[in-house]
C-alpha cells in the first residue's frame, strides 16, 4: 500500500508522543564498560584504551528498538538517557547523585541501584583520573581564583566534555567507505609500517584505535539487526515489515557503505550515536545534509521511492536526534540549558561554482522540521540571494511555526569567515554552522568553537570598582584607579579595556591549560576517524590530525551591556554632564537604589540596536579590539584564537555575577544575549536592529556572532507574513549580518505555559543559538525570554 | 521648513505595500469621535502622562515652572492640564518614563535622513514611505518636499488623508504620490459634522475632482463605527456613492477597534466611545455585504 501523508504523520506523532514519555535519565552502562576495560588495560596507551572502551560498550550495551521506529539506536540504554563518561564527569556526579533528579534546570532521573553502583564501583576507580582532577592539580592559583568566582570566565565546556564541535566527513569519507572501509584504510596504513621511525609508534596506536572503533560500529549495527529480527516474532504484520527493513538496513551497513537513502540516513545516525558514546559533548553536527544525502535520494526516487517515504525516514531521524542529550552538572546546565545537543543541520547555500545549491531534499528537510517541531536537530540555512524565492518562502513557513528554526546564516559571510581562518577559497563553500553559530569546513576541520565564556560586563564592572567583584567582594580585576578620578570618557574606556585585556589573558591561559590537558589525556579516536586528514596522517584531532586546524574560539557575553555602558558614560557623564563619575560609582555600588533619576538618564542614553551611531560605533571599536587582541593569542596547535560573540544561554548565569552597570541594568540580571540589543532597549524595531548589526564586521568575528529577534505572530502570519519575512531576510543578507533567528511567540502564551507547564510540553522557544522546550527551562531563563522586546505594530 | 511629527514608525505593516516607514504628522482639522490616534489631533506638542508607569517620586512636580503637577508624598502626582504649557521640562526628570511628549519638530532633512535609513528594506519588499497623521495635508509643503526627494531615490510613497484641505494642496501632493488612501467617514454632511466636527462638502468635492484629475491609484477607506456610520441605510448610500466614482482602486473597510482608548487617558481626555463594542465578525460580514451590493463597480476589502 502506498504511504499517505496521514499514515506518515500518524507514525511521527506516535514517535513524538513516545519521546515525551521519556524523562531524561541516567545510563551508566558505558561507565561500567569503560571502568572494566580501563582496569584490564592498565599500561596500554590511552587512545587504544579509549577505543577498546568504545567497542566494549557497543558489544555490551542494551539495544533498544522502540515501537514505531524506523531509525534506531541510542548512546545510552534508552531514549533520552545521558551516557555518563566518568573520565569527564566523575567529580560532579558523585556530589550530585542525590540532587540531579530534582534540580531546577535539566534534571535527570536516576535509580538508587545506579547511585549505589556509581558510588561503589565507578567513582573510586576514576577518582584522581579525570580532566577536572588534572586541572585542579595543574592550573595556577591565579587562574583558579578567577575561574572559581564563577561567571567572570567560565571554561567547564572543555573541562568536562570531549571537544564535540564537528561535522563528520560524510560525503568524502564515511558514506563512500562505510565503517569497514575506514577500518581497511587504517589497516593499509599499518601494513609495512617502519617502527624504526619514532613518530610511527604514535601513528600505529592511532590506526589501531581506528580499527577497534570501526569494529565497534560494525558490532553496534549488527546487534540492532539481531534485535529487530528478535522483535519480529512478537508483532503484527505491518510492524514486522518495518522491523525487516530495520534489520536489513543495519545488517547491510554493518559491513558495507550504504546504497539506499534509508541506509545512508541510518548510517549518519549511528555515527552520532558513536560520537556520543565516545564523549559527552555538544555540537556534533550533521552539516550539509541536503547535499550529501542527495545522491542516495535521487537514486531511490529513480527506482520508485515516493516523497512521503523519504519524509518518513527523515522525520524518524529528527525524533532520534532529539533523544541524544549533552549532559551537564547543575551549575553549567544554566549555561547550556534545555537538554540540547546542538546538532546543527545546514541547508541550501551555494555550490563550488558559486551557484544555487538548493535541491529537492533541502525542501523535504525543511518540511520535516515543520512537521516534527522537535528541540533537535538544530535547523539552519545557508542563505544567499541566489537561492530561489521558493526556498525563502519555505524558510518563512518554518519560521511561522514559532519553533525558533531555522537559524538563518549569510552564506557569503560564512564563506568569508572561513577564508579569514585560512581555508582556501575553492573549498570554503563547504562551510557549515556547527553548534550554535560557528562556521567550520564540514568534515575537514578541527576547531574548539566553544571553549567557555568571558564576561564583557565584568570588564565594565571592574573599571567602575577598581577591580573589585562586588558580588563576592574579591579583587578579581586589576587596579585601574578610582573611577571618581576619571576626567574624560577616554580615561574610563581605557580602564574598561585594561580590565578586558586582563580577563582575556586569563581566559586564554585557562584555555591553553585545557588544550594541554585534552592533548595529554583525552584522545578521541572516533571523532578523529570521521575527520579528513586524521587517518592519512595517523594522528588524533587534538594533535593536529585534521586537514585544517583553527581556534580555539574565545566567546564573550554582554556585547550590548558593554556598548550601552560606554555610550551612557559618554553621553550622560561627559556630554550632557548631568552626573559625575563619582555619583555613577556610588549608584553602581547601590544598584541604583536612591539613584532613580541617574538610572533613568542612563537608560535614556543611546543604546545598541537602534541604528544610532553614537552607540553603534562602540561595537566597531570593541570588534576591532577583540579581533586584534584575541587574534594575537596562540593555542596548542599554534593557531590564532578566534573572537566569538554568542551566549548559548550563559548570558543568564554570567549576568548573575555582574553588578549594576552604567547602561542602567540592575545587578545580577541577565546580560544581553549574543550580539542582540539589551532586553527591552531596542525601541525602534527590527529594521533598526538589523541596521545596527550590519555595522559589525561579522566576518572578522570568525568564532561566530548571534542575533535573536523576537516577533509576535501578527507580524508573520499568512502569505503577507511570508513575503514580509522573505524581504526582511534579503535585507539581512544585503547588510552582511552573519546570523539571525526569530522567536515568534507572544507573552500571553508564554505566561500560560509558566502557569500550566503540563499543557505546553512541546512549546519550543528560541533561547540563543538554539531552541528549547520552554517549560523545561528554569524560571529565570523563562523570565529572560519574556523580557526580550516583542516587536509588534 | 519644519513640521511637528508625533511618531516615525519603522517596519510598518499597513498603509501600503511591503515594509514601510510611516510618518504620523501632528494636527488634524477633523475631530472624529472614535479617533484612534488622538495624540495626533492637536497641532502642538502635548504632554502624555502614562499613569501606570509613574513611580510617584515627585521629581516632576519640583521641576514644573507652572506648578501644574501637584504631588503628595507617596502618591502619584496629578496633572492640571489648565496650567500645563506643554513645555516638556518634566519629561527629562521622570524616572519611570511616565511623562513623555507627543510631537517632535523635524526639518525636511532630518525626516528624510530617517526615511532613508530603511531604503534596503523598501527595495527588497517593494515598500516605501507612508505619510499619515493627523492630517498630513496640514503640512503639505513639507510632505511634497519629502515626496520629491523620495522620487529622486525611487522610494515608493503613499499617504493617508481625510481630504479636508484646499484642493490645490491635495492635488499637489496626490498627483506626486504612488498611492493615496482617502478616508470617507460619512456620506451625509450633517451626520459627518456631528461625528467629525466638520461637514463633508469639501471632502466629497475634492474626491470627485481628484479622481478625474490625477492618475494616482486612490483607495477609499471607511472606518466602520458601530452606531455612527454602520447602519444599513448609510452603507447603501455609501456604496452607491463610491460606485459612482470612476477610477477607484478599492474600498477598504476598517473595523472599529479600541486600541487608541488608552491614549485618551494619557492626554487627560475622556474617550467618548467607552461603551461601544467592536462588531462581531458576523456583523461585519453582513455590513460588508451591503456595501458590496451597492458598490458593484468597486472591490470591497475588509481585514477584520
Amino acid at each position: 500500500m502506498k504511504l499517505t501523508k496521514e499514515m506518515r504523520m500518524d507514525r511521527i506523532m506516535r514517535l513524538k508522543n513516545q519521546f515525551f514519555t521519556h524523562p531524561p535519565s541516567v545510563c551508566i552502562e558505558g561507565a561500567i564498560a569503560k571502568t572494566a576495560i580501563f582496569k584490564e588495560t592498565e599500561g596500554e596507551v590511552m587512545i587504544i584504551r579509549r577505543a577498546k572502551a568504545f567497542k566494549k560498550h557497543c558489544e555490551a550495551k542494551t539495544i533498544n528498538i522502540q515501537e514505531g521506529e524506523l531509525i534506531v539506536g541510542n548512546a545510552g540504554a534508552v531514549a533520552r538517557s545521558i551516557h555518563v563518561c566518568p573520565e569527564l564527569s566523575n567529580n560532579w556526579i558523585i556530589n550530585e547523585l542525590d540532587t540531579m533528579s530534582t534540580r531546577s534546570q535539566d534534571p535527570y532521573q536516576i535509580t538508587e541501584e545506579q547511585k549505589k553502583q556509581y558510588r561503589d564501583t565507578i567513582y573510586p576507580y576514576w577518582k584522581g583520573k579525570t580532566l577536572r582532577d588534572h586541572w585542579n592539580a595543574t592550573a595556577p592559583k591565579e587562574i583558579l581564583d578567577i575561574v572559581n568566582i564563577g561567571g567572570v570566565i567560565d571554561n567547564d565546556v572543555k573541562l568536562e566534555c570531549t571537544p564535540g564541535d564537528m561535522v563528520p566527513a560524510f560525503p568524502k569519507l564515511i558514506l563512500p567507505l562505510g565503517f569497514l572501509g575506514l577500518k581497511k584504510l587504517a589497516e593499509e596504513n599499518l601494513e609495512n609500517l617502519d617502527l624504526n621511525i619514532i613518530e610511527n609508534l604514535e601513528k600505529r596506536d592511532f590506526w589501531q584505535s581506528v580499527i577497534i572503533s570501526s569494529e565497534g560500529f560494525s558490532v553496534l549495527c549488527e546487534r540492532h539487526a539481531q534485535e529487530a529480527k528478535k522483535l519480529m516474532k512478537t508483532v503484527d504484520k505491518a510492524r514486522k515489515e518495518d522491523l525487516q527493513r530495520i534489520a536489513d538496513t543495519c545488517e547491510f551497513i554493518a559491513h558495507n557503505p550504504p546504497k539506499t537513502f534509508h541506509q545512508a540516513v541510518q548510517m549518519v545516525y549511528f555515527v552520532f550515536v558513536g560520537l556520543f558514546i565516545e564523549g559527552n559533548a555538544g555540537g556534533y553536527s550533521p552539516g550539509l545534509l541536503d547535499q550529501y544525502l542527495m545522491p542516495f535520494y535521487a537514486a531511490d526516487v529513480e527506482s520508485g521511492m515516493h516523497e512521503e517515504e523519504a519524509l518518513e525516514i527523515i522525520e524518524s531521524l529528527y525524533v532520534k536526534f532529539g533523544e541524544q542529550i549533552w549532559y551537564w552538572n547543575a551549575g553549567a546546565a544554566k549555561h547550556y540549558s534545555g537538554f540540547c545537543a546542538f546538532q546543527n543541520i545546514a541547508l541550501g547555500g551555494l555550490d563550488k561554482h558559486g551557484n544555487d545549491a538548493v535541491n529537492p531534499l533541502s525542501y523535504l528537510l525543511l518540511q520535516a522540521a515543520i512537521d516534527v517541531q522537535m528541540v533537535q536537530p538544530s535547523m539552519s540555512v545557508r542563505l544567499s540571494k541566489k537561492n530561489p524565492e521558493e526556498f525563502f518562502l519555505k524558510i518563512t513557513e518554518l519560521i511561522q511555526t514559532g519553533s525558533g528554526f531555522p537559524a538563518i546564516f549569510s552564506d557569503e559571510v560564512g564563506y568569508k569567515m572561513l577564508m579569514k581562518k585560512g581555508i582556501p577559497a575553492h573549498i570554503a563553500h563547504e562551510w557549515a554552522p556547527i553548534g550554535c553559530v560557528e562556521a567550520q569546513l564540514a568534515g575537514r576541520h578541527f576547531q574548539w568553537s566553544s571553549a567557555g565564556h568571558f564576561n564583557l560586563g565584568s570588564a565594565v564592572e571592574f573599571a567602575m570598582t577598581n577591580g573589585l567583584h562586588l558580588k563576592s567582594g574579591k579583587q578579581v580585576g586589576i587596579k585601574t584607579g578610582d573611577p571618581a578620578t576619571f576626567t574624560s570618557a577616554e580615561e574610563f574606556e581605557q580602564a574598561v579595556y585594561k580590565q578586558l585585556e586582563h580577563l582575556l589573558k586569563k581566559f586564554s591561559t585557562s584555555q591553553n591549560i585545557l588544550e594541554q590537558l585534552q592533548y595529554s589525556h583525552l584522545p578521541t579516536p572516533v571523532a578523529a576517524m570521521f575527520t579528513m586528514g586524521c587517518i592519512d596522517k595517523g594522528m588524533d584531532l587534538s594533535h593536529g590530525g585534521a586537514e585544517f586546524n583553527t581556534g580555539p574560539g574565545m566567546n564573550g557575553n554582554g556585547v550590548a551591556d558593554f556598548v550601552d555602558s560606554i555610550a551612557a558614560v559618554r553621553h550622560v557623564i561627559f556630554h550632557e554632564k548631568s552626573s559625575s563619575m563619582a555619583e555613577l560609582a556610588k549608584a553602581i555600588h547601590a544598584d541604583f537604589k536612591g539613584f532613580d533619576l541617574l538610572q533613568h538618564k542612563l537608560i535614556e542614553a543611546p543604546k545598541w540596536g537602534n541604528d544610532d551611531d553614537r552607540a553603534d560605533i562602540i561595537v566597531s571599536e570593541l570588534s576591532e579590539y577583540l579581533g586584534k587582541t584575541i587574534g594575537e593569542y596562540r593555542g596548542k596547535l599554534n593557531n590564532a584564537k578566534l573572537p566569538a560573540l554568542y551566549p548559548v544561554s550563559s548570558n543568564v548565569p554570567q549576568g548573575m555575577s555582574v553588578a549594576a552597570l552604567p547602561s542602567g541594568r540592575h545587578a545580577f540580571k541577565p546580560l544581553a544575549d549574543g550580539c542582540s540589543p539589551s532586553q527591552g532597549r531596542d525601541i525602534v524595531g527590527p529594521t533598526a536592529i538589523l541596521q545596527s548589526l550590519g555595522k559589525m564586521p561579522h566576518e572578522c568575528i570568525d568564532g561566530g556572532t548571534l542575533l535573536n529577534i523576537k516577533l509576535t505572530p501578527a507580524l508573520v502570519e499568512g502569505m503577507e507574513g511570508k513575503a514580509r519575512l522573505s524581504s526582511f531576510l534579503k535585507t539581512f543578507l544585503d547588510l552582511n549580518v552573519f546570523h539571525v533567528q526569530f522567536n515568534v511567540v507572544n507573552h500571553e502564551i508564554l505566561r500560560c505555559a509558566q502557569k500550566r507547564p503540563e499543557d505546553y510540553k512541546s512549546l519550543l522557544v528560541r533561547v540563543a543559538g538554539y531552541s528549547a522546550y520552554f517549560v523545561e527551562l528554569s524560571t529565570d531563563i523563562q523570565e529572560d525570554i519574556l523580557s526580550r522586546t516583542p516587536h509588534t505594530i | 521648513m519644519k513640521a511637528l511629527i508625533e511618531n516615525i514608525q519603522h517596519f510598518s505593516l499597513h498603509d501600503g505595500p511591503g515594509t514601510r516607514t510611516t510618518l504620523f504628522f501632528k494636527g488634524c482639522p477633523l475631530k472624529c469621535v472614535w479617533c484612534s490616534n488622538p495624540t495626533t489631533q492637536s497641532f502642538e506638542a502635548e504632554l502624555l502622562f502614562k499613569m501606570d508607569q509613574c513611580l510617584a517620586c515627585g521629581t516632576c512636580a519640583a521641576k514644573c515652572p507652572q506648578n501644574a503637577l501637584d504631588f503628595t508624598e507617596g502618591q502619584k502626582p496629578t496633572l492640571n492640564r489648565d496650567l500645563c504649557k506643554n513645555c516638556g521640562l518634566c519629561v527629562s526628570t521622570c524616572t519611570g518614563r511616565a511623562l513623555v511628549m507627543a510631537g517632535k519638530s523635524y526639518t525636511v532633512d532630518e525626516a528624510f535622513k530617517i526615511i532613508k535609513k530603511d531604503i534596503l528594506f523598501y527595495q527588497n519588499s517593494n515598500g516605501g514611505v507612508t505619510f499619515s497623521g493627523g492630517e498630513m495635508l496640514s503640512h503639505h509643503e513639507f510632505v511634497l518636499d519629502l515626496i520629491k526627494r523620495c522620487q529622486a531615490l525611487n522610494i515608493h510613497t503613499a499617504a493617508e488623508s481625510s481630504g479636508f484641505a484646499p484642493y490645490k494642496n491635495l492635488f499637489a501632493v496626490a498627483s506626486n504620490l504612488n498611492m493615496l488612501f482617502f478616508d470617507i467617514k460619512h456620506i451625509d454632511p450633517i451626520e459627518h459634522k456631528k461625528i467629525t466636527g466638520q461637514d463633508n462638502i469639501l471632502i466629497l468635492d475634492n474626491l470627485q475632482r481628484l479622481v478625474k484629475e490625477v492618475n494616482t491609484p486612490i483607495h477609499i477607506r471607511l472606518p466602520l463605527i458601530p452606531g455612527y456610520n454602520d447602519d444599513a441605510e448609510h452603507l447603501a448610500q455609501y456604496g452607491t456613492f463610491i460606485s459612482s466614482l470612476v477610477g477607484i482602486v478599492d474600498l477598504e473597510v476598517l473595523p472599529y477597534h479600541r486600541l487608541g482608548s488608552t491614549k485618551y487617558t494619557m492626554l487627560g481626555k475622556k474617550y467618548a466611545l467607552e461603551n461601544i463594542k467592536p462588531q462581531t465578525s458576523e456583523e461585519l460580514k453582513t455590513k460588508v455585504e451591503i456595501l458590496r451590493e451597492h458598490a458593484q463597480n468597486v472591490k470591497v476589502l475588509c481585514t477584520g
